[in-house]
Protein backbone atom coordinates (compact mmCIF):
# COMPACT_ATOMS: atom_id res chain seq x y z
CA UNK A 1 0.00 0.00 0.00
CA UNK A 2 2.84 2.31 0.98
CA UNK A 3 4.61 1.52 -2.29
CA UNK A 4 1.51 2.49 -4.27
CA UNK A 5 1.25 5.69 -2.29
CA UNK A 6 4.90 6.54 -3.01
CA UNK A 7 4.44 5.87 -6.72
CA UNK A 8 1.37 8.10 -6.70
CA UNK A 9 3.31 10.91 -5.00
CA UNK A 10 6.23 10.45 -7.43
CA UNK A 11 3.96 10.75 -10.48
CA UNK A 12 2.24 13.79 -8.98
CA UNK A 13 5.58 15.45 -8.24
CA UNK A 14 6.85 14.70 -11.74
CA UNK A 15 3.77 16.23 -13.30
CA UNK A 16 4.12 19.28 -11.08
CA UNK A 17 7.79 19.72 -11.99
CA UNK A 18 7.21 19.29 -15.69
CA UNK A 19 4.44 21.86 -15.64
CA UNK A 20 6.81 24.29 -13.89
CA UNK A 21 9.57 23.79 -16.47
CA UNK A 22 10.01 26.94 -18.51
CA UNK A 23 10.07 26.85 -22.24
CA UNK A 24 11.49 29.58 -24.40
CA UNK A 25 10.01 31.24 -27.43
CA UNK A 26 9.53 28.65 -30.17
CA UNK A 27 11.96 30.13 -32.68
CA UNK A 28 12.20 28.15 -35.89
CA UNK A 29 14.65 28.78 -38.69
CA UNK A 30 12.94 30.47 -41.64
CA UNK A 31 15.60 31.53 -44.15
CA UNK A 32 19.04 32.92 -44.73
CA UNK A 33 19.53 36.30 -46.38
CA UNK A 34 22.67 36.28 -48.53
CA UNK A 35 24.87 39.33 -48.04
CA UNK A 36 27.97 37.96 -49.79
CA UNK A 37 30.82 40.40 -49.82
CA UNK A 38 30.03 41.69 -46.35
CA UNK A 39 31.45 40.20 -43.17
CA UNK A 40 28.88 41.39 -40.63
CA UNK A 41 29.81 42.21 -37.06
CA UNK A 42 26.82 44.27 -35.88
CA UNK A 43 23.17 44.58 -36.86
CA UNK A 44 20.24 46.82 -36.04
CA UNK A 45 16.93 47.35 -37.80
CA UNK A 46 14.55 50.31 -37.99
CA UNK A 47 11.86 51.42 -40.43
CA UNK A 48 12.13 48.17 -42.41
CA UNK A 49 15.79 48.82 -43.11
CA UNK A 50 18.66 46.65 -41.96
CA UNK A 51 21.89 48.30 -40.91
CA UNK A 52 25.04 46.21 -40.91
CA UNK A 53 28.59 46.97 -39.89
CA UNK A 54 30.93 45.19 -42.30
CA UNK A 55 34.06 44.76 -40.21
CA UNK A 56 36.40 43.25 -42.78
CA UNK A 57 35.64 45.87 -45.38
CA UNK A 58 35.22 48.76 -42.92
CA UNK A 59 31.79 49.67 -44.27
CA UNK A 60 28.41 50.60 -42.90
CA UNK A 61 25.60 49.19 -45.02
CA UNK A 62 21.90 49.94 -45.17
CA UNK A 63 19.84 47.19 -46.77
CA UNK A 64 16.23 46.43 -47.50
CA UNK A 65 14.67 43.47 -45.74
CA UNK A 66 15.83 41.17 -48.55
CA UNK A 67 19.47 42.15 -48.16
CA UNK A 68 19.73 44.46 -51.15
CA UNK A 69 22.18 47.24 -50.43
CA UNK A 70 20.58 50.69 -50.38
CA UNK A 71 23.45 52.70 -48.93
CA UNK A 72 27.14 51.87 -48.72
CA UNK A 73 29.32 54.03 -46.50
CA UNK A 74 33.02 53.26 -46.83
CA UNK A 75 36.17 54.12 -44.89
CA UNK A 76 35.12 53.33 -41.37
CA UNK A 77 37.90 51.78 -39.32
CA UNK A 78 36.61 48.34 -38.38
CA UNK A 79 33.04 49.24 -37.38
CA UNK A 80 31.70 46.91 -34.71
CA UNK A 81 28.38 46.45 -32.83
CA UNK A 82 26.20 49.36 -33.95
CA UNK A 83 23.07 50.88 -32.42
CA UNK A 84 20.21 52.92 -33.85
CA UNK A 85 18.58 55.68 -31.84
CA UNK A 86 16.10 57.93 -33.59
CA UNK A 87 17.53 58.93 -36.95
CA UNK A 88 21.11 58.21 -35.96
CA UNK A 89 23.24 55.13 -36.29
CA UNK A 90 26.05 54.91 -33.75
CA UNK A 91 29.19 53.09 -34.83
CA UNK A 92 32.04 52.02 -32.57
CA UNK A 93 35.17 52.61 -34.63
CA UNK A 94 37.49 49.92 -33.32
CA UNK A 95 40.49 51.12 -35.31
CA UNK A 96 40.30 54.78 -34.36
CA UNK A 97 39.06 54.48 -30.76
CA UNK A 98 35.97 56.58 -31.41
CA UNK A 99 32.18 56.45 -31.50
CA UNK A 100 30.86 57.84 -34.75
CA UNK A 101 27.33 59.14 -35.24
CA UNK A 102 25.95 58.69 -38.74
CA UNK A 103 22.89 60.82 -39.48
CA UNK A 104 21.35 61.86 -42.78
CA UNK A 105 24.46 60.87 -44.66
CA UNK A 106 26.82 62.82 -42.40
CA UNK A 107 29.35 61.50 -39.92
CA UNK A 108 30.50 63.08 -36.71
CA UNK A 109 32.74 61.77 -33.98
CA UNK A 110 31.24 61.95 -30.50
CA UNK A 111 33.20 63.81 -27.85
CA UNK A 112 33.80 61.46 -24.97
CA UNK A 113 35.12 62.23 -21.51
CA UNK A 114 37.39 59.23 -21.57
CA UNK A 115 39.78 57.61 -24.02
CA UNK A 116 38.83 54.29 -25.55
CA UNK A 117 41.00 51.44 -26.76
CA UNK A 118 39.14 49.56 -29.50
CA UNK A 119 35.44 50.15 -28.74
CA UNK A 120 33.57 47.02 -29.79
CA UNK A 121 29.96 47.79 -28.94
CA UNK A 122 27.70 50.73 -28.23
CA UNK A 123 24.11 51.31 -27.16
CA UNK A 124 22.36 54.67 -27.13
CA UNK A 125 19.03 55.68 -25.62
CA UNK A 126 18.51 59.42 -25.89
CA UNK A 127 21.25 61.03 -23.85
CA UNK A 128 22.33 57.75 -22.35
CA UNK A 129 25.16 55.74 -23.85
CA UNK A 130 26.99 52.54 -22.92
CA UNK A 131 30.23 51.41 -24.59
CA UNK A 132 32.09 48.10 -24.51
CA UNK A 133 35.73 49.21 -24.33
CA UNK A 134 37.45 46.07 -25.63
CA UNK A 135 41.15 46.47 -24.81
CA UNK A 136 40.50 48.38 -21.60
CA UNK A 137 38.30 45.52 -20.36
CA UNK A 138 35.60 47.83 -19.13
CA UNK A 139 32.18 49.34 -19.81
CA UNK A 140 31.63 53.07 -19.97
CA UNK A 141 28.22 54.55 -19.22
CA UNK A 142 26.93 58.10 -19.36
CA UNK A 143 23.50 59.43 -18.50
CA UNK A 144 24.26 62.49 -20.59
CA UNK A 145 26.06 64.43 -17.92
CA UNK A 146 27.94 62.03 -15.65
CA UNK A 147 30.40 59.40 -16.84
CA UNK A 148 30.99 56.05 -15.21
CA UNK A 149 33.76 53.54 -15.93
CA UNK A 150 33.10 50.02 -14.72
CA UNK A 151 35.49 47.11 -14.75
CA UNK A 152 39.04 45.96 -15.23
CA UNK A 153 40.66 42.87 -16.66
CA UNK A 154 39.72 39.70 -14.86
CA UNK A 155 37.07 37.06 -14.44
CA UNK A 156 35.37 38.08 -11.22
CA UNK A 157 32.35 40.28 -10.65
CA UNK A 158 32.77 43.73 -12.24
CA UNK A 159 35.74 42.38 -14.17
CA UNK A 160 35.72 41.80 -17.91
CA UNK A 161 37.80 39.94 -20.42
CA UNK A 162 37.43 41.75 -23.73
CA UNK A 163 33.79 42.94 -23.64
CA UNK A 164 32.40 43.11 -27.17
CA UNK A 165 28.79 44.27 -26.92
CA UNK A 166 26.41 46.09 -24.59
CA UNK A 167 22.71 46.81 -24.31
CA UNK A 168 20.79 48.95 -21.85
CA UNK A 169 17.38 47.84 -20.61
CA UNK A 170 15.71 49.64 -17.72
CA UNK A 171 18.27 50.37 -15.05
CA UNK A 172 20.62 47.63 -16.20
CA UNK A 173 23.46 47.23 -18.69
CA UNK A 174 23.87 43.79 -20.26
CA UNK A 175 27.39 42.96 -21.41
CA UNK A 176 28.72 40.30 -23.77
CA UNK A 177 31.80 39.48 -21.70
CA UNK A 178 33.40 37.79 -24.70
CA UNK A 179 36.37 35.83 -23.46
CA UNK A 180 35.02 35.24 -19.99
CA UNK A 181 32.45 33.37 -22.06
CA UNK A 182 29.50 34.75 -20.15
CA UNK A 183 26.88 37.45 -19.86
CA UNK A 184 27.56 39.99 -17.15
CA UNK A 185 24.84 42.35 -15.94
CA UNK A 186 25.59 45.56 -14.09
CA UNK A 187 23.33 48.42 -13.10
CA UNK A 188 23.72 52.00 -14.16
CA UNK A 189 25.31 52.97 -10.87
CA UNK A 190 28.12 50.50 -11.54
CA UNK A 191 26.99 47.74 -9.19
CA UNK A 192 27.23 44.10 -10.14
CA UNK A 193 23.89 42.38 -10.72
CA UNK A 194 24.47 38.94 -12.16
CA UNK A 195 26.62 36.67 -14.32
CA UNK A 196 25.18 33.91 -16.46
CA UNK A 197 26.13 31.42 -19.12
CA UNK A 198 29.25 29.78 -17.70
CA UNK A 199 27.63 26.34 -17.59
CA UNK A 200 27.03 26.35 -21.33
CA UNK A 201 30.80 26.59 -21.97
CA UNK A 202 30.62 29.26 -24.64
CA UNK A 203 33.69 30.12 -26.68
CA UNK A 204 33.59 33.86 -27.30
CA UNK A 205 30.31 35.47 -26.24
CA UNK A 206 30.43 38.16 -28.88
CA UNK A 207 27.00 39.74 -29.29
CA UNK A 208 24.05 40.37 -26.99
CA UNK A 209 20.38 41.22 -27.41
CA UNK A 210 17.90 41.68 -24.59
CA UNK A 211 14.12 42.02 -24.57
CA UNK A 212 11.60 42.05 -21.76
CA UNK A 213 11.58 38.27 -21.45
CA UNK A 214 14.87 36.87 -22.61
CA UNK A 215 18.58 37.48 -23.08
CA UNK A 216 20.19 36.30 -26.31
CA UNK A 217 23.93 35.77 -26.69
CA UNK A 218 26.00 34.65 -29.69
CA UNK A 219 28.49 31.86 -29.05
CA UNK A 220 30.87 32.65 -31.91
CA UNK A 221 33.10 29.58 -32.07
CA UNK A 222 30.30 27.10 -31.42
CA UNK A 223 28.04 28.50 -34.16
CA UNK A 224 25.04 29.03 -31.90
CA UNK A 225 22.83 31.53 -30.10
CA UNK A 226 21.86 30.85 -26.51
CA UNK A 227 18.70 32.09 -24.78
CA UNK A 228 18.36 32.81 -21.09
CA UNK A 229 15.63 34.02 -18.82
CA UNK A 230 16.42 37.14 -16.87
CA UNK A 231 16.88 35.06 -13.74
CA UNK A 232 19.76 33.27 -15.49
CA UNK A 233 17.92 30.09 -16.42
CA UNK A 234 19.18 28.61 -19.67
CA UNK A 235 16.25 28.16 -22.05
CA UNK A 236 17.31 27.17 -25.52
CA UNK A 237 20.03 26.92 -28.11
CA UNK A 238 19.64 27.94 -31.77
CA UNK A 239 22.07 26.42 -34.27
CA UNK A 240 20.38 26.05 -37.62
CA UNK A 241 21.76 28.35 -40.30
CA UNK A 242 24.44 29.81 -38.03
CA UNK A 243 28.14 30.11 -38.89
CA UNK A 244 30.21 32.27 -36.59
CA UNK A 245 27.33 34.45 -35.41
CA UNK A 246 28.25 37.91 -34.18
CA UNK A 247 25.07 39.81 -33.32
CA UNK A 248 21.30 39.68 -33.42
CA UNK A 249 18.13 41.74 -33.12
CA UNK A 250 14.39 41.05 -32.95
CA UNK A 251 12.24 43.06 -35.34
CA UNK A 252 8.55 42.50 -36.07
CA UNK A 253 8.54 39.17 -34.24
CA UNK A 254 11.47 37.83 -36.19
CA UNK A 255 14.98 37.18 -34.97
CA UNK A 256 17.79 38.32 -37.28
CA UNK A 257 21.25 36.87 -36.63
CA UNK A 258 24.39 37.98 -38.48
CA UNK A 259 26.70 35.22 -39.70
CA UNK A 260 30.26 36.48 -39.97
CA UNK A 261 31.62 33.40 -41.73
CA UNK A 262 28.84 32.63 -44.19
CA UNK A 263 28.24 36.34 -44.86
CA UNK A 264 24.53 36.11 -44.32
CA UNK A 265 21.68 36.94 -41.98
CA UNK A 266 19.79 34.00 -40.53
CA UNK A 267 16.11 34.73 -39.92
CA UNK A 268 14.07 32.89 -37.30
CA UNK A 269 10.33 33.15 -36.82
CA UNK A 270 8.04 32.34 -33.92
CA UNK B 1 61.08 82.77 -82.25
CA UNK B 2 63.87 83.45 -79.76
CA UNK B 3 61.29 84.26 -77.07
CA UNK B 4 59.43 81.01 -77.76
CA UNK B 5 62.64 79.00 -77.45
CA UNK B 6 63.50 80.65 -74.14
CA UNK B 7 59.98 79.94 -72.85
CA UNK B 8 60.20 76.27 -73.82
CA UNK B 9 63.63 75.88 -72.21
CA UNK B 10 62.41 77.62 -69.04
CA UNK B 11 59.32 75.40 -68.88
CA UNK B 12 61.43 72.24 -69.34
CA UNK B 13 63.81 73.44 -66.66
CA UNK B 14 60.96 73.93 -64.16
CA UNK B 15 59.55 70.54 -65.09
CA UNK B 16 62.94 68.89 -64.50
CA UNK B 17 63.45 70.63 -61.15
CA UNK B 18 59.91 69.75 -60.09
CA UNK B 19 60.40 66.08 -60.92
CA UNK B 20 63.69 65.98 -59.03
CA UNK B 21 62.06 67.54 -55.95
CA UNK B 22 59.16 65.12 -56.11
CA UNK B 23 61.58 62.19 -56.26
CA UNK B 24 63.55 63.57 -53.36
CA UNK B 25 60.38 63.94 -51.28
CA UNK B 26 59.00 60.50 -52.15
CA UNK B 27 59.52 58.13 -49.25
CA UNK B 28 60.79 54.75 -50.34
CA UNK B 29 58.86 51.89 -48.76
CA UNK B 30 59.41 48.20 -48.20
CA UNK B 31 56.42 45.91 -48.68
CA UNK B 32 55.80 43.27 -46.07
CA UNK B 33 53.59 40.19 -46.42
CA UNK B 34 53.06 37.93 -43.44
CA UNK B 35 51.00 34.77 -43.57
CA UNK B 36 49.34 34.68 -40.16
CA UNK B 37 47.65 31.49 -39.16
CA UNK B 38 44.46 31.23 -37.14
CA UNK B 39 42.90 34.58 -37.95
CA UNK B 40 39.43 33.12 -37.51
CA UNK B 41 38.25 35.58 -34.90
CA UNK B 42 37.70 39.08 -36.32
CA UNK B 43 37.98 40.78 -32.96
CA UNK B 44 41.50 39.48 -32.48
CA UNK B 45 42.46 39.95 -36.13
CA UNK B 46 41.46 43.60 -36.04
CA UNK B 47 43.51 43.80 -32.86
CA UNK B 48 46.60 42.59 -34.73
CA UNK B 49 46.06 45.31 -37.29
CA UNK B 50 45.54 47.90 -34.58
CA UNK B 51 48.67 46.94 -32.70
CA UNK B 52 50.78 47.03 -35.87
CA UNK B 53 49.44 50.46 -36.76
CA UNK B 54 50.88 51.70 -33.49
CA UNK B 55 54.33 51.28 -35.07
CA UNK B 56 55.01 54.69 -36.48
CA UNK B 57 55.43 54.38 -40.21
CA UNK B 58 53.26 51.32 -40.79
CA UNK B 59 50.88 52.08 -43.66
CA UNK B 60 48.64 50.30 -46.09
CA UNK B 61 47.62 47.55 -43.68
CA UNK B 62 45.49 44.86 -45.28
CA UNK B 63 44.26 41.65 -43.70
CA UNK B 64 42.65 38.89 -45.69
CA UNK B 65 40.71 36.93 -43.11
CA UNK B 66 40.23 33.93 -45.38
CA UNK B 67 43.86 33.40 -46.33
CA UNK B 68 45.45 34.96 -43.26
CA UNK B 69 47.53 37.27 -45.45
CA UNK B 70 48.65 40.39 -43.64
CA UNK B 71 50.22 43.15 -45.77
CA UNK B 72 51.73 46.48 -44.83
CA UNK B 73 54.43 48.93 -45.86
CA UNK B 74 57.19 50.48 -43.77
CA UNK B 75 59.77 53.18 -44.59
CA UNK B 76 62.77 51.67 -46.35
CA UNK B 77 65.22 53.80 -44.37
CA UNK B 78 64.15 51.97 -41.22
CA UNK B 79 64.04 48.38 -42.48
CA UNK B 80 62.51 45.68 -40.32
CA UNK B 81 64.03 42.21 -40.52
CA UNK B 82 61.98 39.06 -41.04
CA UNK B 83 62.74 38.10 -37.44
CA UNK B 84 61.57 41.50 -36.13
CA UNK B 85 58.31 41.26 -38.03
CA UNK B 86 57.62 37.72 -36.88
CA UNK B 87 58.47 38.48 -33.28
CA UNK B 88 56.12 41.50 -33.43
CA UNK B 89 53.35 39.22 -34.69
CA UNK B 90 54.17 36.63 -32.04
CA UNK B 91 54.31 39.30 -29.32
CA UNK B 92 50.81 40.37 -30.28
CA UNK B 93 49.77 36.77 -29.62
CA UNK B 94 49.46 35.60 -33.19
CA UNK B 95 51.39 33.16 -35.31
CA UNK B 96 53.50 34.20 -38.27
CA UNK B 97 53.83 31.26 -40.62
CA UNK B 98 55.82 32.82 -43.40
CA UNK B 99 57.10 36.33 -44.07
CA UNK B 100 58.15 37.89 -47.37
CA UNK B 101 59.71 41.33 -47.60
CA UNK B 102 60.04 43.13 -50.91
CA UNK B 103 62.61 45.83 -50.35
CA UNK B 104 62.38 49.15 -52.15
CA UNK B 105 65.56 48.26 -54.09
CA UNK B 106 63.84 45.18 -55.52
CA UNK B 107 65.51 42.56 -53.34
CA UNK B 108 63.38 39.95 -51.57
CA UNK B 109 63.83 38.40 -48.13
CA UNK B 110 61.91 35.42 -46.78
CA UNK B 111 61.53 33.36 -43.63
CA UNK B 112 64.07 30.61 -43.26
CA UNK B 113 62.73 27.13 -43.90
CA UNK B 114 63.55 24.29 -41.55
CA UNK B 115 65.92 21.72 -43.04
CA UNK B 116 66.41 18.53 -41.08
CA UNK B 117 67.09 14.86 -41.48
CA UNK B 118 65.05 12.37 -39.51
CA UNK B 119 65.93 8.82 -38.52
CA UNK B 120 62.98 6.91 -40.02
CA UNK B 121 63.61 3.89 -37.77
CA UNK B 122 63.30 6.02 -34.66
CA UNK B 123 60.01 7.73 -35.55
CA UNK B 124 57.40 7.44 -32.82
CA UNK B 125 53.80 8.71 -32.78
CA UNK B 126 52.18 9.74 -29.51
CA UNK B 127 49.14 11.70 -28.33
CA UNK B 128 49.29 14.29 -25.59
CA UNK B 129 46.63 16.58 -24.15
CA UNK B 130 47.35 20.26 -24.89
CA UNK B 131 45.09 23.00 -23.55
CA UNK B 132 43.73 25.54 -26.00
CA UNK B 133 40.54 26.95 -27.46
CA UNK B 134 40.51 28.05 -31.02
CA UNK B 135 42.04 28.22 -34.48
CA UNK B 136 44.63 30.67 -33.27
CA UNK B 137 45.67 28.21 -30.57
CA UNK B 138 45.98 25.53 -33.22
CA UNK B 139 48.22 27.72 -35.35
CA UNK B 140 50.48 28.49 -32.39
CA UNK B 141 50.68 24.86 -31.30
CA UNK B 142 51.48 23.67 -34.82
CA UNK B 143 54.11 26.30 -35.36
CA UNK B 144 55.81 25.55 -32.06
CA UNK B 145 55.85 21.85 -32.88
CA UNK B 146 57.07 22.28 -36.43
CA UNK B 147 59.91 24.53 -35.31
CA UNK B 148 61.34 21.80 -33.12
CA UNK B 149 64.28 19.82 -34.38
CA UNK B 150 63.23 16.19 -34.67
CA UNK B 151 59.53 16.71 -35.28
CA UNK B 152 58.07 15.00 -38.36
CA UNK B 153 54.39 15.97 -38.06
CA UNK B 154 52.03 17.57 -35.57
CA UNK B 155 48.26 17.76 -35.53
CA UNK B 156 46.17 19.28 -32.74
CA UNK B 157 42.46 18.51 -32.64
CA UNK B 158 40.50 21.57 -31.58
CA UNK B 159 37.63 19.47 -30.15
CA UNK B 160 39.51 16.76 -28.29
CA UNK B 161 42.55 18.96 -27.47
CA UNK B 162 44.76 16.00 -28.34
CA UNK B 163 48.04 16.70 -30.07
CA UNK B 164 49.20 13.84 -32.25
CA UNK B 165 52.92 14.16 -32.76
CA UNK B 166 55.33 12.05 -34.76
CA UNK B 167 58.93 12.62 -33.76
CA UNK B 168 62.42 11.23 -34.06
CA UNK B 169 62.97 9.60 -30.67
CA UNK B 170 66.74 9.60 -31.23
CA UNK B 171 66.65 13.39 -31.13
CA UNK B 172 63.83 14.45 -28.81
CA UNK B 173 61.36 13.05 -26.30
CA UNK B 174 57.67 13.64 -25.72
CA UNK B 175 58.64 15.59 -22.59
CA UNK B 176 60.50 18.04 -24.84
CA UNK B 177 57.31 18.54 -26.83
CA UNK B 178 55.31 19.20 -23.68
CA UNK B 179 57.91 21.72 -22.52
CA UNK B 180 57.74 23.50 -25.87
CA UNK B 181 53.94 23.71 -25.73
CA UNK B 182 54.09 25.23 -22.26
CA UNK B 183 56.77 27.64 -23.42
CA UNK B 184 54.46 29.12 -26.08
CA UNK B 185 51.44 29.39 -23.78
CA UNK B 186 49.71 26.01 -23.75
CA UNK B 187 49.51 23.88 -20.63
CA UNK B 188 49.81 20.13 -20.91
CA UNK B 189 49.03 17.57 -18.24
CA UNK B 190 52.65 17.69 -17.08
CA UNK B 191 53.89 21.16 -17.95
CA UNK B 192 52.43 24.53 -16.99
CA UNK B 193 52.86 27.81 -18.83
CA UNK B 194 54.28 30.80 -16.96
CA UNK B 195 51.50 33.20 -15.91
CA UNK B 196 52.89 36.14 -17.89
CA UNK B 197 53.01 34.04 -21.07
CA UNK B 198 49.43 32.88 -20.55
CA UNK B 199 48.26 36.43 -19.87
CA UNK B 200 49.85 37.61 -23.09
CA UNK B 201 47.76 35.22 -25.20
CA UNK B 202 44.90 36.83 -27.14
CA UNK B 203 41.58 36.72 -25.32
CA UNK B 204 40.15 33.94 -27.40
CA UNK B 205 43.15 31.73 -26.66
CA UNK B 206 43.00 32.05 -22.88
CA UNK B 207 41.64 28.61 -22.11
CA UNK B 208 40.32 27.61 -18.72
CA UNK B 209 43.30 26.43 -16.69
CA UNK B 210 43.37 23.51 -14.32
CA UNK B 211 44.79 24.15 -10.86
Amino acid sequence: MNIMKNIYYFILLSLLLSSCKESGPAWTFEKEIDISGAAPIGIDIANDEIWISDGDNSRLLKMDMDGNILVEEKDFERPMHIAIDGESVYIPSYGTDAIVEYKNGLRSELILKDSLDAPAGVDVLGKEMAIADFYNHRVIYTDGSNWLSVGEKGNGDLEFHYPTDVQMVGDKIYVADAYNNRIQIIDKSGKHVKNMGKEEKMNAATGIFVDGEFIYITDFEHDRVLLYKHDGQFIAELKEGLQKPTDMVIYNDKLYITNYKSQSIAVYKI
Amino acid sequence: MKIINISIITALLFLFIGTENANAQKVEKDNYTVMVDGLGCPFCAYGLEKKFKELKGVKGVKIDMETGQFDFTFPADRPLTVEQVESQVDAAGYTAVKTTIKRADGSIEKSKEKIQSLNEDALVTEDIYVFGNCGMCKARIHKAGNEMEGIATVNWDIDTKMLTVTYDSSKISIEDVEEKMAEVGHDTKNEKTASDVYEALPGCCQYEREN
